[in-house]
């Protein structure tokens, strides 16, 4: 027992000795993560403005109704909330996409009106994405432009068959008049679309604000890859030192739960540096979670208990993950692809709910599931026993799992 | 010299996969990809609806098939208004889309009177830009109807043809109906935006990759500082080290080559082989340089190690993996992983791909040469 706390001492020791690089290295992490938040405020990039889908629009743009529409787009429809059209030459265009200032550009062919106006709708619009690959924004962008054609085509059919109508009626010479006047109640019913539905929001209910689960998301993440800054732990380890510590009457397990101790501060030290940035962004106010809203960081500062136990499993995952790779290159490959494939499906990056059933429930399943249910059930001040379980669980298996890693390879 | 360079990347290549730790993370990425792929056929939204339709009316039934086209929300088909109501309460779905029983009666009145007034109660837990993107689309759903009965009642009331039959009136609409899309998605190299055929569940994957392949070349740069340290380069002259480091790395990616292009298959992102090779291959020279440099600027494997969080992090949010950041271009200059990911159909971002290895091989050559002759 003697022997199993100098060893942990040791260990600890080893550990202080990595702090400070650690911790400027955490700095330069929330620096980053910080610089970026605050620039993006800046440039107005999460207000309701700047979230909107910056479109160039090239080609023949000559047409009044194409130049009336853009700004009934721009000025009274809803997707005036989702979409900025701004026209530009071709030029521009491309520069500004290169320059990754736009999300799209529309080029509109010559005689795109004449082709609606007579019913050929042989003209398209092509929009060529700055995306490099189809992703949640193309397939967005994708949704917006069918709403787009159903609505012009459906007034188009409205507006035809009136005409047919009146053709076969024998007034050919109405259908100049009937048509504007059809196509301005169409218009006007386009713009307020909006009305069909009447709209009733019951508030929260139990669930989490997408502020406060992209907050605790954000820590999750930097809690699950906490392993990469902590490598430097694991660089020049061998078996032969184990072995002798064994001779020395310390087994696996005890060398473990020395060497595990010492990195779990290594992980705590870690999380409490990225704490303090929140803490004081929460406390000015600069980051606005809708259920702490008003309480200033006393909230948050409840909050980081919760995260003990959470940053503990992690730790043991990352500690296995380490002596089961079996040398630091494997074990730093090992920590990204876990962490960041466990945090997708555990839905990090994207909220879990837009996930298929099956997907969700392996998400939950997983350690990063246990972590988020846990933290999250913390955040709203009612955490189960079920979430204490799982993480508990999840903990000792990492331990034991470890433990019978190194009594394998020191047997 | 190309058979000794030959020899020593065979050799290398016979350790590394002798190491079960090397080959497990190898396997671990097509896993990922496979399973993602896999799951992800299955129904999936960014909201989901409850959706309440009454049974046999004509409109709720081509309303419903409209909604049901739709591929970016998921549907929970409830059998009345409370369920569709409890289903919001509980958080199973996102918001409730509740129609009424006299649906084409209600739509028939507002045609008539060329009006927009509300024919769906829409029940929200909170009001969310994927909400607001689900109201358009119920909005787009509703409207073929809502504009038939607004052309039949201007037919009748204001055209003054009250004897028109509805069978007349729905003859002459779908004699001259309208339909097709007024658009069409392009990719810089011209292919079709429909070409690909994936949802939005499995387009992160090739991001997620792409930073896995980049960590594989800084890891391999931390091996070869191991190496160093240990003096199996002890023999290698001074200047002769950053070859051997290519050579060391080389053997890293290109088993990871062979994994990343495996796994964007597995994982449903793949395009067409020449395209995807050409890229990989400049991405694999461009991140042997760009981790290269990085192990030079660091000098110490414990250096090194403490920038991959940062690194990271900065991947992460500038790349397009799961979002798309119109700023910090600069940022995104000096990540291999955004020049990847855009150049998937894009040839312009291959070439600035190589043009900035180019600049990292030779900041490495000048680096190396400083640092040698300062020993």
């Amino acid at each position: 027992m003697k022997q199993t706390a100098a060893y942990f001492l040791a260990q600890l020791k080893r550990a202080a000795r990595l702090l400070p690089g650690q911790i400027l290295a955490d700095i330069a992490v929330c620096s980053c993560v910080g610089v970026f938040a605050c620039l993006l405020i800046a440039q107005g990039a999460l207000a309701a403005e700047g979230t909107r889908y910056r479109i160039g629009m090239v080609g023949d743009l000559s047409d009044s109704y194409l130049g009336f529409g853009i700004a009934a787009v721009q000025e009274m429809d809803d997707s005036r909330f989702m979409i900025e059209l701004v026209p530009m030459s071709e030029q521009e265009a491309e520069a500004a996409l290169r320059r990754g200032e736009l999300y799209a550009v529309m080029r509109v062919p010559e005689g795109l009106m004449e082709s609606i106006v007579y019913g050929e709708n042989d003209k398209l619009v092509t929009y060529t994405a700055a995306q490099g690959q189809q992703g949640l924004g193309t397939m967005v962008m994708g949704e917006i432009t069918d709403i787009a054609s159903t609505l012009v085509t459906c007034s188009q059919s409205a507006i035809y068959a009136m005409q047919r109508v009146l053709a076969d009626q024998g007034r050919g010479d109405e259908i100049g008049w009937e048509t504007d006047k059809l196509n301005l109640a169409l218009i006007q019913m386009v713009l307020d679309r909006g009305g069909f539905g009447e709209v009733e929001v019951l508030g929260y209910g139990d669930g989490l604000s997408l502020e406060l689960y992209y907050f605790c998301g954000m820590i999750f993440l930097f809690l699950l890859l906490s392993g990469l800054l902590n490598s430097a732990l694991f660089v020049h380890r061998n078996s032969a030192f184990s072995c002798f510590l064994k001779a020395r009457g310390v087994g696996a397990f005890w060398q473990i739960l020395g060497e595990y101790l010492a990195y779990l501060l290594l992980v705590l030290a870690g999380l409490l540096v990225l704490c303090l940035p929140l803490g004081f962004g929460l406390g000015r106010g600069y980051l606005g979670i809708p259920e702490w809203e008003g309480m200033g960081a006393a909230p948050f500062l409840a909050f980081v208990p919760v995260l003990f136990p959470v940053a503990a499993m992690f730790a043991a995952l990352q500690f296995f993950l380490f002596e089961a790779a079996d040398g630091i290159v494997n074990g730093i490959l090992l920590q990204l692809i876990c962490g960041i494939g466990m945090g997708y499906l555990s839905g990090y990056f994207y909220p879990s709910a837009f996930f298929p059933e099956k997907m969700r429930m392996l998400g939950e399943l997983l350690p990063s599931g246990a972590a988020a249910r846990f933290a999250q059930a913390g955040a709203l001040g009612k955490i189960s026993a079920a979430a204490w379980t799982a993480v508990f669980v999840w903990l000792s298996v990492f331990i034991v799992l470890t433990a019978l890693v190194r009594w394998r390879r020191i047997r | 010299m190309p058979g000794q360079i030959f020899v020593r990347f065979m050799l290398l290549q016979k350790r590394l996969l002798k190491k079960g730790g090397f080959l497990l993370m190898l396997c671990l990425a097509p896993l990922l990809a496979a399973g993602v792929g896999r799951l992800s056929t299955e129904p999936a939204g960014i909201a989901t609806i409850a959706l309440y339709l009454p049974e046999g009316d004509a409109s709720a039934q081509e309303i419903s098939e409209r909604l049901l086209d739709s591929g970016i929300l998921r549907y929970l088909p409830c059998g009345d208004e409370e369920e569709a109501r409890t289903q919001v309460e509980t958080g199973e779905a996102d918001a409730a889309w509740i129609f009424p029983e006299d649906l084409s009666e209600r739509l028939e009145e507002l045609g008539d009177k060329r009006r927009v007034r509300p024919v769906v109660t829409v029940v929200e837990r909170k009001d969310s830009v994927p909400l607001i993107l689900g109201r358009e689309i119920l909005s787009s759903a509703i409207y073929p109807s809502f504009s038939y009965q607004v052309y039949a009642g201007y037919v009748r009331d204001e055209l003054g043809l009250e004897e028109m039959t509805d069978e007349e009136l729905r003859r002459v609409y779908d004699s001259v109906a309208v339909e097709g899309s007024l658009f069409q998605m392009m990719y810089p190299d011209e292919t079709p935006g429909n070409a690909e055929d994936f949802t939005y569940v499995q387009a992160p994957l090739r991001g997620i990759l792409a930073v896995w392949f980049t960590f594989v070349g800084l890891a391999a740069a931390l091996w070869f500082m191991q190496d160093e340290e240990r003096g199996v380069y002890g023999r290698v002259p001074a200047t002769k080290h950053l070859w051997a480091s290519y050579i060391a790395g080389a053997a890293f990616l290109l088993d990871a080559v062979v994994v990343l292009l495996l796994s964007c298959k597995l994982a449903g992102v793949f395009t067409d082989w020449k395209k995807e090779v050409m890229s990989c291959a400049v991405f694999a020279v461009c991140v042997l340089a760009f981790a290269n440099l990085l192990r030079m600027l660091c000098r110490t494997p414990r250096r090194l190690g403490m920038t991959f969080l940062p690194l990271l992090a900065a991947m992460l949010a500038l790349c397009p993996i799961f979002l798309n950041l119109p700023y910090f271009k600069a940022g995104k200059l000096l990540l291999p992983p955004w020049y990847y990911l855009q150049s998937v159909h894009n040839t312009r971002y291959i070439y600035e791909m190589a043009i900035y290895t180019v600049i990292l091989v030779l900041v490495s050559a000048v680096l190396q040469r400083v640092q040698s002759s300062s020993r």
